[in-house]
C-alpha cells in the first residue's frame, strides 16, 4: 500500500509541476522573463522558490547521513536559516537597482552593467557558473533516480526520463518564470513534509535529551550478521561532533556569506516585483529554511537513537539515513520522505538547468562576441533548455566518472563565480574591470587544478582556499589597476546604486 | 556612519580576514579563532550592504547589525568552551541539549536568525524606505536619458 501511494503522490507532483511550468508558458514572452523572471514576482514566490533552489537533494539526504555518521558536524551547514536575510539584506537592493539602469535578464548582464561589458569577466563567470550548475544538476538527477530505483526497482533511464525529461519541457517552455512557480510549488509541499518529519522525531525518541541519553550509554551495535559496527560517543552531540573542526567552522560560515554569491538567490533579487517587498521575501525564506534545515538535522540524531536503542541496524550506507527513518516511522512518514526528497530534488534540478542553460546559450556566446537577436536567442535557449536536461539524464547515468569530477564542484565553486564580481562590484566603487578579470581567471584556473592537480592543506574545503586567494587576487589587482574615470558609461548610475 | 568612506577599508580588512582564516583554519585547532574572525567579516559585509543613501543609521547598525553579531560570537564561544570541557563525557543537559549544542541552537541558529531577521523586517524603512525608491528611480531615469543621449 506504502508504496503505490508514494508512487502516486510522486507522479502527482510530477504532473502538477508540468501544469504549474506550462501554465507559467503565458508570463515568459519576453527574454528578461524567460531568462530572469525579471520583476515579475512577490515576497512570497521568490522566497519560496529561493528556498527550493538552496535546499537540494544533498540537504535531506545527504546532510541527516553525515549527521549519523560524525554527529552535529555537517549539520551546521542546514541551521543556516539566516543565510537567506544576511544575503537579501547585503544586495538584494543593489542588484535590483541595476535593472532600473539597464534591463537585466541574467547575471551576465548585471556584469555587463557593472564592469563596462567586459568579455573576459562575462565570459569566465559562465563558464564557472555553468561548471558548477551542471555538478549540481547531474546530482539532483542521480538522487532522484536513486529514489524511484531504490523503491520501484524501475530502470534507471526511465525514472531519469520520467522526472527530469518532464522538467527538461517545462523549463522549455516557460523558462525562469516556470522555474520559479514550480519551485514555489516544490518548496510548499517539502515544508509540509519536513513538518511531519519533525513530528515523528519527537515523537519517536521524546526529544534530544532521549537521544543523547541513548547514544551515551552504548559505545558500539553490531548488525545482527556481524558485518557492520556503528560506534557512539557523547561527543557526537556536541556542538561540532566527530568532524574535523575546521571543516565545521566553513560549514558554518561558507552557506552563509556564500548566499550572496549563489545564483539561486541573486536571479531571485531581480525576480522581485517590488523591491520594498525584500524584506518580506526574507522573512519567508527564513522562516520556512528554519523548518526544512531542523528537519534535515533531527532525522540524523533520530537514526543514532533508534540504532542506539537497538531498534534499528547499523545502516551501511549512511546516505540511506532519511529512507531507513521512514521505514521505521511508518507509511505516513516514509511518504513525507520520499515526496519531500524528490521535491528538493526537482527544485534544485530546475534552477541549476535554467542558469547553465542561460549560461552557455546565452551569456558564453554573448562574451564570445555573438550578438543575437531577443527572437533568435530564445530560440537557441529554448533548444538548450530541452538538450541540455536531457543529455545530463544520459551524462549522469553513463559517465559515472565524469559526474564523479563535477561533483567536486559546487557551493564553493559558484561563490567563486559571483561573489568578486557582483558583490564587490556593488559593494566597491574602487573594484576594477581589470583586477576582476584577473580574479576570475584566478578562480577558473585554480577551481579546475583543485580538481587533482593541487592538494590545499589541512581540512578546510578545497573551495575555501580558492575562494580567499580569488577575492585577495581581485582587491590587490583593482588597486593596482585601478578604472580609468569616466571608463564606464554607467558609472554615475552604478555610484548612486551603490549608495541605495 | 559614512559608508562611502568606510566601504574601502571594510573590504580591504574583510579580505585579510579571508586570508587569515584560510591559514589559520589549516591547523584544526584553530577552528574557534576562525569562527570568531567570521563575525566582523559578516558583519562588514552587512554594514555596507544596508547603507541607506550612502549611509549606515546608527540605529540601524545598535539593532539588529551589533546584537547579531555579539550574539554570533558568544554562541561560537560557548559552543567551543562546553565541547572541550565535556570532551568525552555525558554533559548536564540544558532543555535536553549538550550544552555545546544549546549556544549553537540558541545563539547561531535561532539567535542569529530571529535577531537579524525581526530587525530587518521591523526597520526595514532604515534599510530602504518607499520614498528612497522613488528618488532613486527619478535620479536613473534622469541619468539614464543623458546618457542615451
Amino acid at each position: 500500500m506504502g508504496k503505490y501511494a508514494i508512487l502516486a503522490a510522486s507522479l502527482l507532483m510530477i504532473v502538477a509541476s508540468f501544469a504549474i511550468g506550462y501554465w507559467g508558458k503565458k508570463k515568459a514572452d519576453t527574454a528578461q522573463a524567460y531568462f530572469g523572471a525579471t520583476g515579475i514576482f512577490g515576497p512570497f514566490a521568490t522566497g519560496l522558490s529561493t528556498l527550493g533552489g538552496i535546499v537540494s537533494a544533498f540537504a535531506l539526504v545527504g546532510v541527516n547521513g553525515l549527521v549519523y555518521n560524525t554527529g552535529t558536524g555537517m549539520g551546521l551547514w542546514m541551521l543556516t536559516a539566516v543565510s537567506g536575510p544576511f544575503g537579501l539584506m547585503c544586495l538584494a537592493k543593489k542588484v535590483r537597482a541595476v535593472q532600473e539602469i539597464a534591463p537585466l535578464s541574467s547575471l551576465g548582464d548585471v556584469t555587463d552593467v557593472i564592469y563596462n561589458n567586459s568579455r573576459i569577466i562575462k565570459g569566465v563567470m559562465s563558464g564557472i557558473l555553468a561548471l558548477g550548475c551542471l555538478a549540481y544538476l547531474t546530482s539532483q538527477i542521480s538522487a532522484g533516480i536513486n529514489l524511484f530505483t531504490y523503491l520501484l526497482n524501475w530502470p534507471p533511464l526511465l525514472s531519469g526520463l520520467l522526472i527530469f525529461g518532464i522538467l527538461a519541457v517545462y523549463m522549455t517552455f516557460s523558462g525562469e518564470v516556470g522555474g520559479v512557480m514550480t519551485q514555489v510549488f516544490q518548496g510548499v509541499i517539502m515544508v509540509i513534509a519536513c513538518i511531519a518529519l519533525i513530528i515523528s522525531f519527537f515523537v519517536i525518541t521524546g526529544g534530544f535529551g532521549g537521544v543523547i541519553e541513548a547514544v551515551s550509554k552504548v559505545s558500539s551495535v553490531t548488525s545482527s550478521d556481524g558485518s557492520i559496527t556503528k560506534e557512539f560517543t557523547p561527543d557526537m552531540l556536541n556542538a561540532f561532533g566527530t568532524a574535523a573542526k575546521a571543516s565545521c567552522f566553513a560549514w558554518i560560515f561558507i552557506p552563509i556569506v556564500g548566499s550572496i554569491g549563489q545564483p539561486q538567490s541573486v536571479t531571485r533579487m531581480y525576480a522581485i516585483k517590488d523591491p520594498l517587498d525584500i524584506p518580506k521575501t526574507a522573512l519567508w525564506f527564513g522562516v520556512t529554511h528554519v523548518i526544512v534545515g531542523f528537519a534535515s538535522v533531527v532525522i540524523g540524531y533520530g537514526c543514532l537513537y533508534l540504532v542506539a536503542t537497538g531498534r534499528m541496524e547499523p545502516l551501511a550506507a549512511y546516505d540511506s539515513a532519511i529512507f531507513a527513518w521512514g521505514e521505521y516511522a511508518g507509511p505516513f512518514v516514509q511518504l513525507c520522505v520520499y515526496i519531500a526528497v524528490l521535491a528538493a530534488s526537482m527544485s534544485s534540478a530546475s534552477i541549476y538547468l535554467s542558469v547553465s542553460a542561460t549560461a552557455l546559450s546565452r551569456d558564453l556566446p554573448h562574451a564570445l562576441g555573438m550578438n543575437l537577436t531577443d527572437k533568435k536567442q530564445l530560440r537557441i535557449s529554448k533548444i538548450s533548455m530541452l538538450v541540455i536536461g536531457v543529455v545530463a539524464v544520459f551524462f549522469t547515468l553513463y559517465a559515472k566518472e565524469g559526474v564523479a569530477i563535477l561533483g567536486t564542484f559546487g557551493w564553493g565553486t559558484l561563490m567563486t563565480a559571483t561573489m568578486p564580481t557582483v558583490m564587490l562590484g556593488m559593494f566597491w566603487p574602487k573594484a576594477s574591470r581589470r583586477g576582476v578579470e584577473i580574479g576570475e581567471v584566478t578562480a577558473l584556473v585554480l577551481n579546475i587544478l583543485s580538481l587533482s592537480v593541487i592538494k590545499w592543506p589541512g581540512s578546510l574545503p578545497w573551495y575555501y582556499n580558492v575562494f580567499a586567494i580569488t577575492m585577495l587576487v581581485s582587491v590587490a589587482c583593482s588597486l593596482i589597476f585601478p578604472d580609468a574615470k569616466g571608463a564606464n558609461r554607467f558609472e554615475k548610475q552604478l555610484e548612486i546604486a551603490r549608495d541605495l | 556612519m559614512d559608508m562611502r568612506k568606510l566601504r574601502g577599508p571594510i573590504i580591504i580588512l574583510t579580505t585579510i580576514l579571508w586570508i587569515l582564516t584560510t591559514v589559520l583554519g589549516w591547523n584544526n585547532d584553530n577552528y574557534w579563532i576562525c569562527l570568531i574572525l567570521s563575525v566582523p567579516i559578516m558583519g562588514g559585509y552587512v554594514m555596507i550592504g544596508t547603507s541607506n543613501n550612502g549611509v549606515l543609521n546608527k540605529s540601524f547598525f545598535l539593532y539588529p547589525i551589533l546584537p547579531f553579531m555579539i550574539v554570533w560570537a558568544l554562541s561560537f564561544i560557548g559552543a567551543h568552551y562546553f565541547a572541550v570541557k565535556y570532551a568525552g563525557v555525558v554533559p548536564p543537559l540544558i532543555l535536553g541539549f549538550h550544552p555545546s549544542l544549546f549556544c549553537i541552537v540558541i545563539g547561531y541558529w535561532l539567535g542569529g536568525i530571529y535577531t537579524l531577521l525581526a530587525g530587518f523586517v521591523t526597520k526595514h524603512n532604515q534599510w530602504m524606505s518607499a520614498q528612497d525608491w522613488d528618488n532613486y528611480k527619478k535620479k536613473i531615469q534622469k541619468l539614464n536619458a543623458e546618457t542615451d543621449k
